[in-house]
């Protein structure tokens, strides 16, 4: 749980990896609730798309990729860490 | 916004975040599940595409190849390719008329982190996979036992129970 923001982390802002596990495991011991109902939803909708099959194929990464980068850009913005994402 | 930076050892990488949370920017998750499924919605076609892309990179491996060989392609391939599935996703959602470009700009750099994550990831399996054989090899003890062939009061196993359970019982007809 504590590398859940390391994936949106080096996608968005191009971190390093190892900067971002550390980004990572900062927000986890600070926020640790909003990780856990973070996992309870990505779980959740995972064994709902598991059991379709086709939807998990069809629609599981695109929305764990959106779902993922809005989590980690909320809690960027609320630290005031703005990445420079694209330069 | 308040500026605390608390160890050192963080300071260059939390320039300005530190242990305090300015509460006006911070949504929650009630937020973040709205904004998601707005999200997800306007740029279907992006899911669809990069969610089909990745399950072709990933499942035919996942069938083709033996048990350690799949669970080490898995390990390395999912999260590869999820680094990539989050960066379309992310230029797609902020930046839509350049997103290509932007996305092959940063190509290099962002095969070079996945692989590096995927390796992480190979290397946790490898240890879980390797514990498990070793109960399941050299210490046999524990891991045969398997709770679907205990006797039960009735004469039957308790996989007899699953079964009978899981079926739909058939209205019988004369």
């Amino acid at each position: 749980m504590a590398l859940t923001y390391v994936l949106p982390l080096v996608a968005q802002t191009q971190l390093s990896v190892g900067r971002a596990i550390c980004i990572s495991a900062r927000f986890f011991f600070t926020q640790p609730i909003y990780t856990l109902l973070l996992w309870l939803q990505i779980v959740t909708v995972g064994l709902l798309l598991v059991v379709t099959t086709i939807g998990f194929m069809l629609v599981f990464s695109g929305l764990l990729g959106i779902f993922l980068n809005v989590a980690t850009e909320n809690l960027c913005s609320a630290y005031g860490i703005i990445g420079k994402a694209i330069e | 916004m308040n500026i605390e930076v608390s160890s050192s050892l963080t300071k260059h990488w939390f320039q300005a975040g530190g242990g305090r949370i300015d509460k006006e920017e911070y949504g929650g998750v009630n937020y973040v599940l709205k904004e998601t499924g707005q999200l997800a919605l306007r740029n279907i076609e992006t899911v669809l595409c990069t969610s089909l892309i990745w399950s072709i990179l990933l499942i035919p491996g996942l069938l083709a190849f033996p048990m350690p060989l799949s669970g080490l392609y898995a390990a390395f391939v999912g999260p590869l390719g999820l680094v990539m599935v989050l960066r379309f996703t992310f230029l797609a959602v902020r930046h839509k008329r350049n997103k290509w470009a932007f996305f092959r700009r940063g190509l290099p750099r962002l095969l070079l982190s996945g692989s590096v994550v995927g390796v992480m990831y190979a290397a946790a399996f490898i240890v879980v996979y390797s514990a498990w054989w070793y109960y399941d090899r050299v210490s046999a003890s524990i891991s045969h036992i398997n709770p679907a062939n205990i006797p039960h009061d009735d004469g039957g196993y308790g996989i007899n129970l699953c079964i009978t359970t899981s079926c739909p019982d058939p209205a019988i007809r004369r």
